[in-house]
């Protein structure tokens, strides 16, 4: 178990007290490694899960309480690479891919309370990645590709009913969903990445973002009237929200290395990795106001 | 003698593949290429006091990187969109902005041809400029400008040939067979240094050591007591093959001022924060300090394992699955990152004039994406980006077809790269032919 140093711990209890304040504040830093870090969610508003290259040979599954800034790994004792951490809205569940083998990697279902896991049990060269469960806490949504094209596909909690969400030429990515039902991800099916919705119930995607550089990993907001993503568009990666209908378009960053992966807290602030100096923290910041109500 | 036929090659799923160049000894001979076979202009000949060959094992795909094909159908070309670089018309995908901005300064080979597609095989290849059989397998052209530099110069402080990186470069099954002195001798096999991201060294020729602290490499008797205790016990061990690097190390841990080209803790915060903190850009760091310190050949390797998410392994390029994430969340920052570091570092120092840096893998990967979205073993065409010793930056040499399934100019070949780092090392055609290696090889003209 880590401990933030003391400056930022207590940066973050500040902001934690201030939590809510319209006006903006310098980001915040919530750890302090260096290491690399991804798939940031929030399992609630105390606790943000992460995964972390905690050594040239591994990435592992870290918790981080944002009362104390104590960081430990959510399974200790795993020597494997794992990532791509989700928990469902109902707290649940939780599900993660695991590496197991030469190219063989598993998507798993957990139940928390009873440590029980399912597994997508397709083994070898298997990629799937970043797990997102259905508003309803019932099913899965995950991205997986096949015949040379990469789909995002849901399956219940047993890994089982497996059905195919969106399907287009290229490579589709990261889903995430409004509390109503509108999936969202990112699709490379016009050229370069852009990000697209479409009704869960199934229905035609419609494209939210037109620039030429990526624009990724977008992430609907705890009320579903926002979408935070990474955008290129400006020169590097930065963080970027927008309404999810794609309009009022803000940018949330100006650092000049990377800021990346981002997630919201469920009362509506930002964590994301920042890259800084060539290492990579988790900050929280705040959103600039939008002109939508 | 080329001769043009066909070849099994195998890759990780064990299928075969089919290439269609085969070359002999003297394959860069009959390809066309221009500039005088086995020189470099003779105003270049020896300028690189220094190589840092990057090795990115793994073998990066060339779409994803230096040769997009943003016109090829979708399950040919990839997510990601082409940049405008400085060197005029040539692109690269949005990966790469830093070294896109600093095109000027390096010259691209996008018409580089091997002649396996297994990694190992390859990579004795790509590091050798030979196939591994018949054995004994050829040297790496890093064990050949040692031999070169020990017959020439003596013995240094340092070793003539450093891999900076975890370990020999390895697939889950086996080691690169020609990653060292081959039949030139063990004694020309690199010495192994480790290097982390948190700008800690490793010295895996004393891991047997216990006990050894910075405070204990300060302290010369105790440091010279552990070590002569650990000598004993190898011996005893009879591990004789140690004894080479162990005495090497034995002599860098005692002479403080050999140990200070390891120090990257003399590096200012703000060079080593420019290389990146990863293992990749703080070895890259290294092996510039190598260079000041005269090394003559710095091999940087990505990773010992070409696997990138294999469980021991550690994040190579073999991007059979993930390819595209890979590429764009970790592997392609990484590189970016770092290499425009070192071009940049070097410049600034004035060392980009005699050295050497030399960026490539062992093959490509397939144009076509595979069931799974990624991309597979292509030997038939990939990259190579050459900058310092009198290459001159801005330029693309070779290209590849619409699908960068092959080239479509005269291939370059592994041992014409070999040949042509002899070259800029000071190692002609009479001293190779002294050395008997890299028999009627041809130097790249173009980059000149």
């Amino acid at each position: 178990m880590r401990r933030l140093p003391l400056i930022a711990c207590h940066l973050c209890f500040v902001l934690i007290l201030c939590g809510g304040a319209s006006h903006a504040v310098e980001p915040v830093p919530l750890t302090s490694t260096g290491h690399a870090k991804s798939g940031l969610t929030f399992r609630d508003a105390e606790t943000l899960a992460f995964a972390e290259e905690i050594s040239g040979q591994q990435l592992a599954l870290m918790q981080l309480s944002l009362s104390t800034g104590e960081v430990s790994r959510i399974f200790p004792e795993e020597k494997n690479v794992q990532f791509g951490l989700a928990f469902s809205p109902d707290r649940q569940h939780m599900a993660y891919i695991k590496s197991v083998g030469n190219l063989n990697l598993r998507l798993v279902i957990r139940q928390l309370e009873s440590g029980a896991e399912a597994e997508f049990g397709e083994g070898g060269f298997s990629g799937t990645q970043n797990p997102c469960f259905t508003p309803d806490s019932q099913r899965l949504l995950y991205a997986y590709p096949v015949d040379g094209r990469q789909h995002i596909w849901s399956c219940n909690l047993k890994c089982e009913d497996r059905k195919r969400v969106v399907d287009s030429v290229g490579i589709n990515n990261w889903p995430t969903c409004t509390p109503d039902g509108l999936l969202v991800f990112g699709s490379s099916r016009d050229g370069n990445f852009e990000i697209y919705s479409q009704p869960l119930a199934g229905g035609d995607a419609r494209r939210l973002t037109y620039s030429p550089f990526q624009d990724i990993r977008p992430r609907v907001s705890p009320d579903g009237s926002q979408i935070a993503f990474t955008s290129a568009r400006d020169g590097n990666y930065d963080i970027y929200v927008m309404a999810t209908d794609g309009t009022d378009v803000r940018r949330v960053t100006r650092n000049p290395e990377r800021d990346d992966h981002p997630a919201w807290h469920p009362d509506g602030r930002l964590a994301y990795v920042a890259e800084q100096g060539g290492a990579f923290e988790i900050v929280l910041v705040e959103v600039p106001a939008g002109t939508q109500p | 003698m080329l001769n043009i036929g066909g070849f099994a090659g195998r890759n990780c799923h064990q299928r075969s593949r089919r290439a269609f160049l085969r070359a002999g000894a003297s394959a860069a001979a009959g390809l066309g290429l221009a500039g005088l076979p086995g020189v470099v202009p003779a105003s270049e000949l020896g300028r690189a006091k220094s190589v840092i060959f990057l090795w990115l094992w793994g073998a990066p795909s060339h779409l994803d990187t230096f040769d997009p094909k943003p016109k090829a159908p979708a399950e040919y070309r990839g997510p990601f969109a082409p940049i405008a670089t400085r060197t005029p018309g040539a692109h690269f995908t949005e990966l790469f902005p830093q070294l896109a901005q600093r095109s000027d300064q390096f010259a691209l080979i996008r018409s580089m041809v091997t002649f396996d597609g297994n990694h190992p095989a390859a990579g004795s290849w790509g590091l050798t400029g030979f196939g591994e059989n018949p054995e004994p397998v050829h040297p790496n052209f890093g064990s050949i400008v040692a031999k070169h530099n020990l017959q020439r110069h003596g013995a240094a402080e340092l070793p003539p040939f450093f891999f900076v990186g975890r370990g020999i470069p390895r697939d889950v099954v086996q080691r690169v067979r020609g990653f060292g002195g081959g039949r030139l001798g063990q004694q020309y096999d690199p010495f192994l240094v480790n290097c982390r991201d948190d700008s800690s060294i490793e010295l895996p020729s004393l891991d047997l050591l216990d006990g050894i602290t910075p405070h204990r490499l300060d302290d010369r008797r105790s440091l010279i007591s552990l070590l002569d205790d650990s000598q004993r016990q190898l011996a005893n061990a009879g591990i004789d093959n140690w004894d080479r690097t162990f005495q090497t190390a034995y002599g860098l841990l005692t002479k403080p001022e050999a140990r200070q080209a390891f120090d990257l803790t003399r590096e200012t915060e703000q060079t080593r924060q420019r290389y990146g903190r990863t293992s990749f850009g703080q070895s890259c760091l290294l092996a510039r300090r190598l260079a000041e310190a005269a090394v003559p050949y710095i091999q940087v390797n990505w990773s010992e394992y070409v696997e990138a998410v294999t469980p021991g392994c550690d994040f190579g390029w073999d991007t059979h699955i993930y390819n595209f994430e890979l590429l764009q969340d970790r592997h392609g920052p990484i590189l970016d990152r770092a290499f425009s570091a070192l071009l940049d570092d070097l410049r600034e120092r004035g060392l980009l004039d005699t050295t050497l840096v030399v960026a490539m893998g062992e093959f490509g990967r397939t144009p076509r994406l595979n069931t799974r979205a990624a991309r597979d073993h292509w030997p038939r065409c990939y990259f190579s980006i050459w900058a310092g010793a009198g290459v001159v930056g801005g330029r693309v040499i070779g290209e590849s077809d619409a699908l960068a399934e092959d080239p479509v100019t005269p291939a370059i070949t592994p041992v014409m790269a070999g040949t042509t780092i002899c070259e800029l090392a000071g190692i002609d055609v009479q001293a190779r032919s002294e050395l008997a290696v890299l028999p009627d090889g041809t130097v790249i003209g173009e980059l000149f």
